[in-house]
């Protein structure tokens, strides 16, 4: 069966078609007659293709008679024929020199719109001026079957150079405007959005020659008015969108300056007004002139199980999220907030410092210290040792006695002997020689006047040590058992909290002995069911705070016990408030106040025989200071010096 | 104790001694070895004493006794124990609560009513003229302003609020300032008595080591 060449396009479908596959225009049936339009048509045809200026190739082939075939066309035209032709007469009759693209009429509304787009349309000016095709150059058209031939010998060269071509021409957009070299390099065809207008909406599907010529015109008005031919006013973008408007100017201003220029009449359209939502969706590449849309490429990773894989998700490598944990270095990091208040801090304590340090400066360890406190060790050795092994040095006995001390020997000397007294204790292991020279007077005191003691520490060391203390003191005591007087109640737990249950109820903190025996039961404790049941309460403790809590606690109870407290050296000046307040009513404290304790009593002790030694060193440490400070204050310590050599 | 176990352990201690004063020329093994040892006795000794003394004595016994009240602390302290898992943490919470609660209570409230009013008290009672104490009562008054000027003082120098000022360094008032310099001069004694105990309470440390130490080699050299 023989195949049917489109009078359109001039591409071959096949015989059974009823439209042409790519133009969708209604074929010629084979062995079908032609219209009195289509034969006036194509007479016209045949009279411009007759003519000397035509470029008619002389030789046709010989299939072309055989797919159109002059008898046919003169028995039926079809609608669109006879429109073309009449529109065609229009053409002619006017003087305008611009050609029309009668073709144009058939194209649907969508891809006149699509066409629209200012790039095509001028260089569709430009090879409608530049490369005329002989179709539309041909005259009018009388109706002959010469004439009609004719123009199938056209057509058909024309197909046989689109058949040279491998490959089809690309889709367009406009598939009924002949391909000429500008619109093969021309960009991209930009989608129009004017469709959005209401105008174009309400345009009838069917429309005369008049009609055409009328959206041309309103199309290049809207192309002068928008500047490059930009289907929705500039003003009415947004910022961002209008910027890159002037970008497509820029790209389309050569182009269309060589195109024809047109006369701008009155509006005749009213603008499109895009809404704010509506043009911040427009795509930017339908912006930008030219520029075409960008595809959005799949990604494709390069490892994991889905390597390879386009579409996929992008995969994190394990190794990645493994994160290291964060160290810390030795040095104080702060923040310049940190770093403000601890200048303004310092600038508050040093108000004469108008420059203060704006870091923290690093503790500096050099050789001298090492040199320094080698000598200073050295000193205070010889300072201990040499009246150890001297008999030289004698000790300056004081003639006056702290009160709290004189108060203390009077309370323990007032103590019946029938009350058991509660000795709390609470101190470590490396000041346990001192407060056992400090606690020894007091024990020994209590041992000679036969009162029972009761004993409990706060701390498990401290009971301990405050047991061979105890046995210490009864070893030299003559009628004193251990057995008969000392009750050992152990270890108070709770801290603070011991000691509020111990104010409050001390048969219920302090329930069994260490030999888990009910201090009900015990002989020394018969009778005591508080705690002011107790002759007096001593608490034997180098640390200020755990005097403190007691004494805190005791003064909460509503019956007052005698509180007494062996210190050491280094707590009583933090208790010595509570003696002058009334809240101690004795203490003593350090190896110059058991020296002291001894000497009211008349009885040397450990602390008397030792008091020349005491009193060496720490005079021997009280000038080592002096000095040290003087030397370091004139000639700098070496710390300093090293931070001075820093900066 | 028999006399031998006494020397075995006055010579132990020697040793001991020696080795902790070694620390004297640097750290060096022997210190860090008798600083092990006496971590691990204490520690040793703790957990001796908190079984027998607090766990047998004020848990085991009571509840053997048939004191229900002794249960009570039993699951608080069974609930206490969960504390070491991350899993059942949330049921020591309730221990938790009622010691940080009655701990803050007790110290709470002997800090107010034992070192705050008593304090204050004892303040009052040295401009008392009526209390009877040896000494002249204007010499008392004038120890009690004394007394008195000194505690404002050095509440004065922990004022560290300052109002700002343009193009001024914040800083104290003029009085606030004159306040607390005399509040410092307070301070500095403090400090000072209290490291002089400090220093008293080490130098006495070391003559009793010392004296241990010349005591056992003379003992032992007969």
């Amino acid at each position: 069966m023989a195949d049917i060449r489109c009078l359109i396009c001039n591409r071959m479908n096949d015989a059974s078609a009823e439209r042409c596959w790519y133009c969708n225009t209604l074929l010629p049936r084979q062995g079908g007659s032609l219209t009195p339009q289509e034969r006036e048509k194509l007479a016209g045809l045949r009279n411009q293709a007759d003519s000397p200026e035509s470029e008619v190739p002389p030789n046709p082939p010989e299939d072309v008679s055989q797919i159109a075939q002059p008898e046919s066309t003169s028995e039926e035209i079809p609608d669109w024929l006879v429109r073309v032709r009449q529109l065609k007469q229009q053409d002619t009759q006017s003087e305008k020199t611009e050609p029309h693209d009668w073709v144009s009429e058939e194209e649907p509304e969508w891809l006149r719109d699509l066409a629209a787009g200012p790039v095509i349309r001028a260089s569709s000016a430009i090879s409608a001026d530049e490369d005329e095709s002989p179709l539309v150059n041909a005259g009018p058209v009388e109706g002959s079957e010469a004439q009609f031939n004719e123009l199938n010998k056209i057509s058909f060269e024309q197909g046989e150079e689109d058949q040279k071509n491998a490959e089809p021409p690309p889709f367009k957009g406009d598939i009924f405007s002949e391909t000429t070299p500008a619109e093969e390099f021309a960009p991209d065809i930009t989608p129009d959005w004017s469709f959005l207008s209401t105008g174009h909406e309400e345009r009838e599907p069917e429309i005369d020659a008049g009609e055409v010529e009328e959206r041309e015109e309103v199309a290049h008005i809207e192309e002068s008015e928008t500047g490059a031919g930009f289907p929705i006013p500039i003003e009415d973008l947004p910022e961002w969108l209008a910027v890159d408007q002037t970008i497509g100017d820029e790209v389309e201003k050569p182009v269309s300056e060589e195109g024809p220029s047109k006369p701008a009449p009155e509006n005749k359209l009213e603008k499109a007004h895009l809404p704010a939502w509506l043009a911040s969706l427009r795509p930017i590449h339908s912006v930008i002139q030219g520029a075409p849309a960008p595809e959005p490429q799949p990604e494709t990773t390069d490892h994991g199980i889905l390597a390879g894989i386009q579409g996929t998700l992008p995969t994190v490598e394990p190794a990645s999220q493994v994160k290291e944990p964060r160290t810390f270095g030795p040095e104080l990091r702060l923040s310049p907030a940190q770093r403000r208040n601890a200048d303004l801090f310092r600038l508050l304590l040093e108000p004469g410092d108008e420059n203060p340090s704006t870091g923290v400066e690093r503790p500096v360890g050099t050789k001298d210290n090492k040199v320094v406190r080698l000598v200073v060790t050295l000193l205070v050795l010889l300072s201990v040792l040499l009246p150890l092994f001297s008999s030289a040095f004698r000790a300056v006995t004081p003639q006056l006695y702290p009160t709290e001390l004189v108060d203390m020997l009077g309370m323990v000397q007032s103590l019946p002997g029938d009350k058991p007294v509660l000795i709390i204790a609470h101190f470590e292991a490396g000041l346990a020689g001192e407060l056992d020279w400090t606690a020894q007077p007091v024990l020994r005191h209590l041992i000679s006047r036969g009162v029972p003691m009761a004993l409990t520490s706060t701390n498990v060391v401290g009971f301990a040590l405050l047991q061979e203390m105890v046995r210490d003191a009864v070893r030299d005591g003559e009628q004193y058992s251990i057995d008969d007087k000392v009750v050992e109640l152990g270890y108070l737990p709770g801290g603070t909290i011991g000691l509020g249950a111990l104010v409050q109820d001390p048969l219920v903190a302090l329930p069994f002995t260490t030999d888990i025996q009910p201090v009900g039961e015990v002989k020394v404790l018969q009778g005591i069911n508080a705690l002011t049941d107790f002759g007096a309460m001593i608490l034997v403790t180098d640390n200020p705070d755990v005097a403190r809590s007691l004494i805190e606690q005791v003064g909460q109870s509503s019956t007052p016990i005698n509180t007494l407290a062996v210190l050491s050296a280094q707590a009583a000046p933090l208790v010595q408030p509570y003696y002058a307040s009334g809240q101690v009513d004795g203490m003593v404290s350090g190896v110059g106040g058991a020296m002291a304790y001894e000497l009211l009593r008349a009885v040397p002790g450990g602390a008397s025989t030792r008091f020349h030694i005491y009193q060496f060193a720490l005079l021997s440490a009280a000038v080592i200071i002096l000095v040290g400070g003087i030397v370091f204050w004139m000639v700098g310590s070496p710390t300093t010096r090293a931070k001075e050599g820093k900066r | 104790m028999p006399v031998g176990s006494e020397v075995i352990w006055t010579i132990v201690s020697f040793f001991i001694t020696l080795l902790v004063f070694s620390y004297l020329l640097g750290d060096n093994p022997f210190f860090r070895f008798v600083s092990a040892l006496f971590i691990g006795v204490t520690a040793g000794y703790f957990a001796v004493v908190i079984v027998y003394q607090v766990l047998i004595a004020r848990l085991v016994v009571p509840v053997m006794q048939g004191s229900t009240m002794s249960l009570v602390p039993l699951l608080l302290s069974g609930l206490l124990l969960t504390k070491l898992s991350p899993r059942l943490t949330r049921l020591g919470g309730p221990s938790m609560a009622l010691l940080v609660g009655v701990g803050a209570a007790v110290a709470v409230g002997g800090a107010v009513l034992g070192t705050l009013f008593g304090q204050v008290s004892g303040a009052i009672a040295f401009i008392d003229i009526t209390n009877a104490s040896p000494g002249s009562p204007f010499m008392r008054i004038a120890e009690g302003v004394f007394f008195l000027g000194g505690t404002l003082a050095t509440l004065a120098y922990f004022n560290f609020s300052a109002r700002e000022k343009r193009k001024h360094i914040p800083g104290r008032s003029n009085l606030s300032a004159v306040f607390a310099a005399i509040g410092q001069i307070f301070i500095a004694i403090t400090m000072g008595a209290v490291f002089a105990g400090v220093l008293t309470a080490a130098i006495t440390a070391l003559i009793e080591r010392l004296d241990f130490l010349i005591n056992t080699i003379t003992g032992l050299l007969g």
